[in-house]
């Protein structure tokens, strides 16, 4: 490896590459395809989404207060882990793949989002008629929710497979603990709905 | 207690919900022309129908060429989807053809039930010559495209026996422009005969 | 009703060549077909109904052969959506239309399949077989039509490799799961022959739990079956006692 960064720093004329780009920087491994950031619109609706499947599970909560407050867990734990590892994500690009455009992980973030709220819209309905149906809405909540962030997190890393034409490990390892932050995000608005009732 | 009052109110406002969006949807493609059997199915089935409710006027009765149409369309999508021809991937592009060649044949249908009756209540009126020669140039395009539909069949297959020389996502392009022309021949002759 | 879109040339054309009915323009053939589709849909399913009804005879008849139809058209109006969506995040592009008429191909397709079953299913019932051998019957029936219409569903919408396959698990498990609740719910459809006939039976657990409580006392452990009320539709015993 070393041997590769110095013949590539020969090569390469003085002072057009940084120094500290060379660390893992390596050129796409197979053809890409640059990626755009949804709508503004779009973004939305994907939350409305998320909140609309929500409401369906929550609906066999036992009362209103409870309702309204695990409705909003979907919401709170997808978007509240992209908020809060996304700048990981970004960062991580930056620094490993120098090749990558900076809006190219936000965009392959909003195509995850727009891909769960959608997933979310679609699973709305059966969630609701399961709700409906039997008393089962918490395992309706939790397999809808981790549904909806498998989706996320696949067409996040597909997204930017197809930008970034490879698949570095620390993506994967950023999707894990995106779904670690989701799921604690989740908990932390169940444990106070709990309180609240 | 209130709790046990609102949960059938919940229940049955969800289904009044589900009825009355039905009932919306039934009125709205009531009002646009379609059929009453859509309609009253729109009822209870809207999920379904929504679909009909995208923009554009309702799809109407077929025009002469469209049983043609449908087998041409069918050959090729088999032929394009044959496991054993390479996999050439433009089922949209086809359908956006197949959608494209449908409303030229609802044209041709919409200007043959125009001919028969005008030629009912007013005989042979003076512009009616004109109108079939229109008419007779735009099937011809259409049969034309047809006609193209094949020989890209029989493309697919030398291109499977000599490799990727025969440019199929170009000759769908091309068949799709000539339809296109249709509107501007149609444009030019009706702006020849007023 | 020109000839086109008369019910025999519908139903030959399900039999004969669903992927060709479900790949044409989904506005025009919703417009076209749709009603009729419907109706193939339903009435299929109401004969199979009647024919499972005879087992208990009477009223079952009647009751069955409403049930039937709504057992097969409300899991296609509930999951709909969840199809479109598991296909797009697939990578399928797929527009709704699309996925409508596909749905609905495959539910008169799989339903039409039941009405053909219905006189074997009747001949099975008239040598009075044993309730239980009757249900698994059913049940295997009402499966395998099931597989059919969702391997219809599967060939007329576009994809290929192991993205289509993982799209039409995916909703293959969202349309069994609405299913088999649906079933549930709308039970009884073979009463046993002293039962009393009811249109429905109280909504009493959930088909999950049946099931797991069925495989237990298969193997001889009858405990864990809690019959209570569930779901929006139930009011807890508890509660209803306190309401004047």
């Amino acid at each position: 490896m070393s041997q590769t960064i110095v013949s590539r720093h020969l090569a390469a004329p003085r002072g057009s590459v940084p120094q500290t780009a060379l660390r893992g920087a390596s050129p796409p491994s197979r053809p890409t395809t640059p990626i755009s950031a949804p709508s503004v619109p779009a973004v939305l609706a994907a939350i409305g989404g998320l909140g609309v499947f929500g409401l369906s599970a929550a609906v066999g909560a036992p009362s209103t207060p409870v309702i309204a407050a695990i409705s909003t867990i979907p919401v709170a734990g997808l978007v509240g882990a992209m908020v809060l590892t996304g700048p990981a994500l970004v960062a991580g690009h930056l620094f490993l793949r120098p090749h990558v455009a900076t809006e190219t992980p936000v965009a392959a973030l909003g195509q995850g989002l727009t891909a769960a709220g959608s997933v979310a819209m679609g699973i709305a309905p059966a969630a609701l008629f399961l709700v409906a149906t039997t008393g089962l809405w918490p395992l309706v909540l939790v397999a809808g929710f981790a549904a909806v962030g498998l989706s996320c997190a696949a067409v996040t890393l597909q997204m930017l497979r197809r930008a970034t034409g490879d698949s570095p490990a620390f993506v994967v390892g950023w999707a894990a603990l995106a779904a670690l932050v989701a799921l604690r995000v989740a908990v932390a608005v169940g444990q106070t709905a709990m309180e609240v009732l | 207690m209130n709790d046990v009052v609102h949960l059938p109110a919940l229940w049955i406002g969800i289904g009044a919900t589900y009825l009355a969006v039905g009932a919306t949807v039934a009125w709205v493609l009531g009002h646009r022309g379609v059929r009453s059997a859509v309609a009253v199915s729109a009822l209870g089935c809207w999920p379904l129908l929504l679909p009909l409710l995208s923009a554009g006027p309702p799809p109407s009765a077929s025009g002469p060429l469209c049983d043609r149409i449908d087998r041409c369309a069918e050959d090729l999508h088999s032929t394009m989807s044959d496991p054993r021809a390479e996999s050439v991937v433009v089922v949209e592009d086809l359908d956006e053809l197949v959608a494209d060649l449908h409303r030229a044949d609802q044209r041709l249908g919409m200007v043959d039930a125009l001919v028969v009756d005008v030629r009912t209540s007013s005989g042979d009126a003076p512009g009616l010559a004109a109108l079939l020669a229109a008419r007779a140039r735009a099937a011809g395009e259409v049969e034309a495209v047809l006609q193209g539909m094949v020989e890209l069949r029989l493309s697919i297959g030398l291109r499977s026996l000599a490799g990727n020389s025969v440019p199929v996502q170009e000759r769908l392009c091309d068949l799709r422009a000539r339809l296109g022309a249709l509107d501007e021949i149609t444009e030019f002759d009706v702006g020849r005969t007023s | 009703m020109d000839r086109k879109t008369s019910v025999l040339d519908t139903c030959a054309a399900l039999i004969r060549d669903p992927v060709g009915l479900g790949r044409q323009d989904a506005r025009r053939v919703l417009h076209d077909h749709g009603p009729v589709l419907l109706l193939i849909a339903m009435a299929s399913a109401a004969i199979f109904g009647g024919v499972v009804g005879t087992y208990r005879g009477g009223l079952q008849l009647l009751y069955a052969s409403i049930k039937l139809p709504l057992l097969w058209v409300v899991p296609v109006l509930v999951t709909l959506p969840a199809v479109r969506a598991f296909h797009r995040v697939c990578g399928i592009e797929v527009n709704y239309g699309q996925v409508a008429l596909a749905v609905l191909v495959g539910c008169a397709r799989s339903a039409l399949l039941l009405a053909v079953a219905s006189p074997a299913l009747w001949l099975l019932f008239s040598v009075n077989v044993d309730y239980h051998w009757a249900i698994l019957v059913l049940c295997g029936t009402v499966l395998a039509s099931g597989a059919v219409g969702l391997a219809t569903v599967a060939r007329v919408l576009p994809g290929s490799g192991a993205t289509k396959v993982l799209a039409n698990t995916l909703a293959a498990l969202a349309v069994g799961v609405v299913v088999a609740q649906s079933g549930w719910v709308l039970r009884p459809f073979v009463a046993r022959p002293r039962a009393d006939v009811a249109f429905l039976r109280p909504v009493e657990s959930n088909v999950f739990a049946s099931t797991m409580a069925s495989l237990r006392s298969a193997r001889g452990r009858y405990d864990g079956w809690d019959a209570r009320p569930e779901g929006l539709l139930a009011t807890p015993p508890a509660l209803a006692k306190e309401t004047p």
